[in-house]
């Protein structure tokens, strides 16, 4: 489902120091340059429609937690002008590297935490790892099931390309039919090897699991998607899927980049004041529908129960299960005094959620870390 | 309010079923043998203390989303078969009363009463004739004949390997303690072994989720420490000895978590 039919767009401005270059009143075409970094090494943010510019707002994104930034305010006029002409590659493993990596530079494709990925390609990675039973993430199913060999071709073209040692595609082997299906297509991509994992894992799990140290890569699905656009069809980055949850149904939608999530559940007849943006682990319950589709924002969760938090029994799941054996119960208690957190290893808590799933007293740990560790970051 | 949407399965209700589950082998098997006895002390402690829970909860009270089902089942598992059934209803109750009142302070309350038991009942003479407090497990033994002591350990172990795969049971500290028991004085303490009550003693109550140490290392510690304790107490004939050494752990462990935190950031 592919929803494209809102009046105004706001394509946020990912870096608070990148150069806006149309002025308020200019017409843009759909993939004009809109924004770019500054410096030798650009990116660029491009416009998702072709329309004239209104203005330039600050609002809300979902960028490993809710954040502010600016957004160019763009009235659509639904004409869809493209300002480049594309063609596709018929085989995208013979790209050049270096074509690969100003490819992706250039659309700012970035992790969840927002920092550039062309970055871990420029550095040569050994292992690359593609966790398609990620905890959490709901998007990927949807991937495997609807564009698997577009998948597939995409990581084998990423090792082709990045002289990559060791791919790693892991699967739950708890969802039979996928795993079929990958194991019906995966033969003739002899680099990628099928991990079957017994349940759904954090990537911080997996490299416990895969005992693999350093040089490493994890590739979201959603990102491998994105990177099949741009190499195969020559694309920007200018819509992308989410995933809506709502009473345990969920919908896939294609939505421009900068839509406005109130205007989504508007159009999808979803009536909430709470909703959960991001992951379904480690997201955010928030009740700001001014939220703005970002390349970071994979779902959005309409979670009508209340889960109450109980007081901790000290069954000390969250150490156990922790992939670095940290002591998040240790982080709260000691919250404000850094010179404990840093003994305590706060540096290596990758906020991956696995002490939140895990705590049978539904405690809230991911996001009480979160604010801990910003807090000391400061 | 949360944020997370899906959670593990292995919620505080979850773990409550699992440690009920994990004590129905060995229901049964004293039901089997000791027919209407067993069902009455069951049934005298658990069932005020349900009441006792749901008066004092109202509201809140929902069955399985506290410990206090399971501290009434454990405990009374623990009560000699011929106590009255009246004490074993006093003493459900006090369970629950003062698991209520003294929630804040961790105090492993099914153990503190079966030690005033015992002690009441050595004290004053009062013992049943059925009674061997070596038994603590006491509705699976039958003292007086000791014929099915050697199948406590084996229902025990079921429970254990039960639990430990459900992820439910501090396992780290069952095992350190178990092993260093065994390995202490042998021939001091198999019978402690074999009879069950300290298997029983460290699978239910040694490694009590709130009252035991919370971390691998610090849990490895709580075992020895309660394995050494209690073969020093029950060399001094201390009958009390597997009772009284858990105590003291359940009260020790939050200094050993403590502890192993400091020690653990002093190397830094």
């Amino acid at each position: 489902m592919t929803i494209n039919k809102f009046e105004h767009v706001y394509i946020p401005i990912l870096n608070d120091d990148m150069t806006v270059i149309p002025k308020i009143g200019d017409y843009v075409y759909k993939d004009s340059v809109l924004a770019h970094t500054k410096g030798e090494e650009k990116q660029y943010i491009f416009s998702s429609v072709s329309g004239h510019i209104e203005e330039i707002i600050t609002k809300p994104l979902y960028i490993d937690g809710i954040k502010e930034k600016k957004c160019i305010v763009i009235a659509n006029d639904f004409k869809e002008i493209a300002l480049n002409l594309k063609g596709t590659n018929k085989f995208i493993d013979k790209i050049e590297k270096e074509d690969f990596i100003e490819k992706i530079k250039i659309n700012f494709l970035t992790d969840k935490f927002n920092n550039p990925i062309y970055l871990n390609y420029v550095n040569n990675v050994d292992t690359l790892v593609i966790n398609t039973c990620e905890l959490g993430n709901i998007l990927n199913n949807f991937f495997l099931e609807n564009y698997l060999n577009n998948i597939l071709e995409t990581i084998d073209a990423l090792i082709e390309i990045n002289k990559i040692k060791k791919c790693y595609l892991i699967v739950n082997k708890k969802n039979k039919e996928l795993l079929n299906k990958i194991e019906e297509n995966i033969g003739t991509y002899l680099n990628i090897k099928l991990i079957k994992s017994k349940k759904d894992i954090a990537n911080d799990e997996a490299i416990k699991l895969l005992k693999i140290k350093n040089n490493y890569h994890f590739e979201s699905l959603n990102n491998i998607y994105l990177i099949y656009d741009i190499l195969k069809n020559n694309n920007f980055i200018l819509e992308k899927y989410i995933a809506i949850i709502n009473e345990n149904k969920v919908n896939y939608v294609k939505v421009k980049i900068g839509s406005s999530i109130s205007e989504i559940l508007t159009l999808l007849n979803i009536n909430c004041d709470n909703f959960i943006v991001g992951n379904l682990v480690c997201g955010v319950k928030t009740n700001n529908k001014d939220i703005i589709v970002s390349q970071t924002l994979d779902s959005i969760i309409i979670d009508k129960q209340e889960i109450k938090e109980n007081e901790c029994i000290k069954c000390g799941k969250c150490h156990i299960t922790c992939p670095y054996n940290l002591m998040p119960i240790e982080f709260i208690k000691y919250k404000n005094n850094k010179k404990m957190l840093e003994k305590l290893n706060i540096s290596k808590c990758t906020l991956c959620g696995i002490c939140t799933y895990n705590c049978p007293s539904f405690i809230d740990l991911n996001n009480t870390l979160k604010k801990i560790k910003e807090e000391n970051h400061e | 309010m949360n944020n997370f949407s899906i959670h593990s399965n292995n919620d505080i209700k979850k773990t409550n079923i699992n440690l009920i589950v994990s004590l129905i082998p060995i229901i049964i098997y004293s039901l089997i043998v000791f027919k209407l006895d067993a069902l009455i002390i069951i049934a005298s402690g658990l069932i005020p203390s349900i009441l006792a829970d749901f008066i004092i909860m109202r509201k809140d009270f929902k069955i399985l989303t506290n410990f206090n089902l399971v501290s009434s089942l454990i405990l009374v598992l623990m009560i000699p078969l011929s106590m009255p059934f009246y004490v074993v209803i006093v003493l459900s109750l006090v369970n629950i009363i003062l698991r209520n009142i003294l929630k804040k302070y961790k105090i492993n309350i099914p153990v503190t009463l079966i030690i005033i038991l015992n002690t009441y009942l050595i004290i004053s003479n009062k013992l049943p004739v059925d009674y061997n407090l070596k038994n603590i497990f006491n509705l699976l033994i039958d003292a007086k004949t000791n014929i099915m002591a050697f199948n406590a350990p084996i229902l025990l172990i079921i429970s254990f390997i039960y639990l430990t795969i459900k992820n439910n049971l501090k396992y780290l500290i069952v095992l350190s303690s178990i092993i260093i028991f065994a390995l202490i004085n042998p021939t001091l303490n198999i019978d402690y072994l074999i009879n069950g009550s300290f298997i029983f003693i460290s699978i239910y109550l040694l490694s009590d989720t709130m009252f035991s140490s919370m971390y691998r290392i610090s849990q490895i510690i709580s075992g020895i420490l309660n394995a050494i304790i209690t073969s020093i107490l029950l060399s001094f004939k201390f009958q009390n000895g597997i009772l009284v050494s858990t105590l003291i752990i359940s009260l020790l462990a939050p200094l050993i978590d403590i502890l192993y935190v400091r020690l653990k950031t002093l190397k830094k």
